[in-house]
């Protein structure tokens, strides 16, 4: 295994229809016009010289290292800068060049230390392979004059030029004496990222890199990591390699953080991680990376991960270790007795969404065949099953319906509920590239998100709507769109039911729904709703990218088919550059819901009731299975609550801490008799747990994810499980502990399986995923390689479903107690939970979640900045620090849920979507004023971090 | 059930508190569902509503509606009241 080094062609690869035809050093070769001499060269094998190049930039043209010679040409082009034209006869090397590369590289060694032995980029350094490619064997003008290198000049005295190393930031440090100012950082910075942190400060002799005017933690910068994989020098460096050396092997994986599924290339030595570098090949991220993927992976080998199995009979009791086989057969033999005592139906399991296909896969069919009854859910449940509803019902198919590179070609981007920048920044990355480039952008979002203004961007419209009146925002654009006559008819007349349609249209015409009517609810100006309905419908490609500001709601589904129905009513689904996308929150919710974790469906989304799917199961399983829908995760805890509900197998999710209401769910789980954890940490439902199967990292994992836009990717593993054993394997055992027998020999078997059962995987296969490098369902006899585009010619369902979408106020309403409304969120370096990202430096940006709170809020309530403040709702209470923003709107408080101490679900309600049951999470009615204490719930849980987690044997950790 | 019935009873008043709240709430479920199809026509919304229901409640969860409301349907919303009948009971039951 060798370490995988993709091609560097120094430029963009241009994508044109025109070719062009030139000589490179007597070789001909036919290139996309557009395509620079330098590329061209590439494409034949030949490398120029080049250091201000790579090709995931714009050519720039300083270095002066990669000139030409061609005929009919005065002088020495840059190759990287100079467009190859047909007939053109180029040299790359003569005598003429080799001398002018000789004297550049030689200005440039003569600045430069020569520290090579003892350098972090030693063995992965451009400037170094530049100086060997070029033959410099001397540097004529020494290295004692004004230079950028040495502390101290010869005279003892200190160089003004000299720059100390910037190590503010966690992950990679900045050593200005080793920079060559090419300039590929800060354009990295500002193409690939799209941030504008970094800069080159002064002119001329003095020009440096700069974060701005202070170090790159206070800056900026988000710590993408563009920067240093641009970066040819040591300049900026991984703290990681500069502490352990260049990787030895690699191999390709994906990132297990959010819905984007970056590929990433895991460099290795040994076992263990150097780094992780975004993958240029990997379709989703195309080379780039966020600070979680590219940094925050170091929770794989944190101290507090649980390796053993361990089981207790009480939650007050100590964990005590024990062997695999006793861990199961306990767990098997729990429920058994629970099943026996309580019914059937008295247990179930709850899928991750972080887990790969395969692991899903199997726990759900451990439900269905060895529980015998259908009581499996997943986190997708809170987060996007509306989604899969709202899709299903109006377009036919639970998932997105573009790849993400068809943002690219979008010309209006409509963002509702979804904050990219934090959330998706791989994504969010491609749509500010986009913008830039002269796409309009319109921001639906209570809050004023870094979309509706950050550099170079700028939302030609935010619509700053009220939490919880989205669905009366969208019914306006509709009206709006109907009213105005911006139907696109023939679209509709051709691809949808026109009867739905004209119900649709009667009913979004009324006044009622009008701009100026849903004001009153919305608190959106009127005119900016309908300027931003013109826009949508007549600027060209109009894209939907959505996320959990639509689905966590009472009305998450409606909202979504009033998106499908804005969307079919304008033409907008079914090419490049249009459609509506979720943007999924775990790395495989799309994926976890596609393996038949619903309680209703099977793999595929096909309902448990329809015989002859079921009979295809039963027949390949060789267990008779239940027609009858099993409950969701609220149904699980209400039913737990009740008495009926006795037993609940966890894979790798932490309800306790990520569902609304904690106080209903650990009530809930309190009341289980056998609650059976698979995770890598001790987390906060653990609390409650009476057997703990120790999990498995990604890192530690073979499988496959898939991302947001349905695109299933590999997961391979770099290091052996930390626990001994495969969590799938770990499901077999459980599942063959209860009478079931279950045989697979590697995940690619489980695969197999997967495929030979549902329609739209039926294509999928390690060997396809191993020679296409990643494929979108449906793959299939018709789709050979996937599906990037959905809805083309036709909907999956036929014909296009409009649905009447009524807007219905939540029953969570403000009043005297509670006057304000609280909205939750994340943040761009912690990720959920906060599990994983808790245990990294990370908390260098977000230590603690802070209330977000409008100046005019804060003031009536002699809020200062800073301040501890009590957040209370008709659920519970907390206390936190507050954070005076002006991204706020008055009357709307925000805030993260990612860190545990905090508890910022003791505060949201019960209260769900009307379709799906997913939690309204997005509304909640609150009171904030100044404390001096923590909540009752807190000293509380405080108090549970320690006695509920207790370990035979071991003295007690300090809590998290 | 039996046994499920027991230990709750052992709660007494408690236990009755938690299945009045549990029905409070699958009414509650029951009543949003309804309010997104009573801008159909009676004639899509009845079924539509019925059919929501057969489709992602368990049948436990069915029965315990249809016990608590056939006795008296004036306490439904009148959309649910009208397609309470075409609520299915659980297989079996």
């Amino acid at each position: 295994m060798a370490l995988i080094k993709e091609i560097d062609y120094g430029t963009p690869i241009r994508l044109s229809e025109k070719t062009v035809t030139l000589s490179i050093d007597g070789q001909s070769v036919t290139v996309p016009a557009g395509t620079s001499v330098m590329a061209a060269a590439m494409s034949l094998g030949t490398k120029i010289p080049k250091l201000c190049a790579t090709d995931s930039l714009e050519p720039f043209g300083s270095c002066r290292l990669c000139l030409v010679e061609i005929e009919g040409r005065r002088g020495t082009p840059a190759s990287c800068t100079t467009p190859a034209e047909d007939g053109m006869v180029v040299r790359t090397q003569s005598e003429n060049l080799s001398g002018l590369r000789k004297g550049v590289m030689e200005l440039y060694i003569s600045d430069h230390p020569l520290d090579c032995l003892t350098c972090s980029a030693n063995g992965d350094c451009e400037l170094q392979d530049m100086a060997g490619a070029v033959g410099l064997r001397e540097v004529r003008y020494g290295y004692e004059g004004e230079n950028h290198v040495f502390a101290k000049t010869a005279d003892g005295l200190a160089n003004e030029n000299w720059l100390a190393k910037d190590t503010s930031n966690p992950y990679f440090t900045y050593d200005p004496s080793k920079c060559i100012v090419c300039n590929r950082c800060v354009r990295a910075c500002e193409e690939v990222q799209g941030t504008f942190a970094l800069t080159i400060a002064g002119r001329g002799f003095d020009s440096r890199v700069a974060a701005g005017p202070t170090d790159f933690l206070g800056s900026e910068c988000v710590s993408c990591g563009a920067c240093v994989q641009a970066c040819p020098t040591a300049t900026l460096m991984e703290n990681k390699v500069i502490e352990h050396g260049q990787p030895e092997h690699s191999k390709v994986t994906t990132c297990a953080y959010c819905g984007v599924g970056c590929s990433f290339k895991a460099e290795m030595q040994g076992d263990r991680v150097i780094r992780m570098v975004p993958y240029k090949d990997g379709k989703a991220n195309e080379g780039h990376s966020c600070v979680k993927g590219r940094f925050a992976w170091g929770y794989a080998n944190h101290r507090d991960r649980m390796t053993k199995p361990m089981i207790r009979a009480r939650i007050t009791d100590p964990w005590r270790e024990v062997s695999w086989e006793e861990a199961i057969s306990h767990a098997a033999s729990e429920f058994k007795r629970i099943q026996a005592r309580y019914g059937r139906e008295s247990v179930g399991a709850i899928t991750s969404s972080r887990c790969t296909n395969e692991e899903v896969f199997l726990v759900q069919k451990l439900v269905r065949a060895a529980f015998r009854n259908n009581n499996v859910d997943t986190c997708a449940r809170v987060c996007h099953s509306p989604t899969g509803y709202g899709l299903k019902t109006t377009l036919g198919t639970s998932a997105g319906t573009q790849d993400f590179k068809s943002v690219a070609k979008a010309d209006v981007i409509l963002i509702i509920g979804a904050n990219p920048t934090d959330g998706h920044p791989v994504f969010a990355s491609r749509m500010k590239k986009r913008i830039r480039e002269g796409a309009r952008l319109i921001v639906a979002d209570p809050r004023r998100i870094d979309m509706v203004k950050s550099p170079h961007i700028k939302a030609d419209y935010h619509l700053p709507l009220r939490p919880g009146t989205n669905v009366a925002l969208l019914n306006a654009l509709g009206h709006v769109v109907v009213t105005e006559g911006l139907i696109d008819e023939s679209y509709v007349r051709e691809r949808c039911d026109l009867d739905a349609f004209e119900q649709w249209a009667r009913f979004v015409a009324r006044e009622e729904n009008s701009p100026e009517a849903s004001e009153q609810y919305t608190g959106v100006p009127a005119a900016d709703v309908r300027a931003a309905a013109r826009l949508y419908a007549t600027g060209g490609n109009g894209a939907i990218y959505y996320g959990l500001g639509v689905t966590e709601h009472s009305q998450g589904s409606t909202t979504v088919m009033a998106m499908a129905n804005l969307a079919m009513a304008t033409g907008n689904i079914g090419r490049d550059g249009v459609g509506i996308n979720p943007l999924r929150g775990q790395n495989n919710v799309q994926g976890s819901c596609d393996m038949g974790s619903f309680p209703h469906e099977f793999s595929g989304y096909r309902h448990v009731a329809d015989d002859s799917t079921r009979q295809v199961f039963e027949m390949m399983w060789g267990v008779p299975l239940d027609p009858e829908q099993g409950l969701r995760i609220t149904n699980m805890l209400d039913e737990a609550v009740d008495g009926t509900f006795k037993g609940l197998y966890v894979q790798g999710e932490d309800i306790a801490q990520s569902d609304p209401n904690t106080k209903h769910v650990t009530a809930g789980l309190a009341a289980m008799e056998c609650v059976v954890i698979q995770d890598i940490f001790l987390n906060e439902t653990a609390k409650y747990a009476h057997v703990f199967l120790p999990g498995a990292s990604f890192l530690e994992k073979d499988g496959t994810f898939t991302n947001a836009e349905r695109r299933i990717n590999r997961v391979r593993q770099v290091m052996a499980p930390l626990s001994g054993k495969d969590e799938w394997q770990v499901t077999i055992e459980l599942a063959r502990a209860l009478g079931y027998e279950m045989s697979y020999a590697h995940p690619g078997e489980i695969m197999d399986e997967i495929a030979r059962l549902t329609p739209s995987f039926a294509g999928v296969s390690y060997d396809k995923l191993e020679k296409l490098g990643s494929v979108q369902w449906p793959c299939n006899e018709k789709a050979p390689t996937g599906t990037p585009l959905m809805h083309v010619d036709r909907f999956v369902r036929g014909k296009g479903q409009f649905m009447i979408t009524e807007f219905i106020a939540t029953d969570e309403r403000t009043g005297p107690r509670f006057p304000l409304l609280l909205t939750t969120g994340r943040i761009l370096s912690q990720y959920n939970v906060g599990a994983q990202t808790r245990r990294t430096e990370n908390g260098a940006w977000h230590d603690e979640d802070v209330l977000e709170i409008h100046p005019f809020d804060a003031e009536s309530r002699g809020i200062r900045d800073g301040d501890l403040v009590s957040l209370a709702s008709r659920s519970g209470d907390i206390a936190l620090r507050a954070e005076i923003s002006e991204r706020m709107q008055p009357g709307v408080v925000y805030t993260t849920f990612h860190h545990a101490k905090t508890g910022a679900n003791v505060i949201t309600t019960d209260y769900s979507d009307w379709a799906t049951n997913c939690p309204e999470y997005k509304v909640t009615a609150v009171e904030v004023r100044r404390t001096n204490h923590y909540s009752q719930w807190q000293e509380k849980n405080f108090e549970e971090d320690v006695t509920l987690r207790r370990i035979a044997e071991r003295l007690p950790d300090a809590a998290e | 059930m039996t046994e499920a019935a027991l230990t709750t009873a052992d709660a007494g008043s408690a236990g009755d508190d938690r299945k009045a709240e549990h029905l409070a709430k699958l009414a509650r479920m029951a009543g949003q569902i309804a309010d997104f199809f009573k801008a159909y026509p009676d004639a899509e919304a009845v079924p539509a509503v019925a059919d929501h229901i057969n489709q992602f409640w368990t049948g436990g969860m069915r029965d315990a509606f249809i016990d608590a409301y056939s006795a008296r349907p004036e306490d439904l919303p009148p959309l649910l009241r009208r397609a309470l009948p075409l609520i299915r009971p659980a297989r079996g039951s």
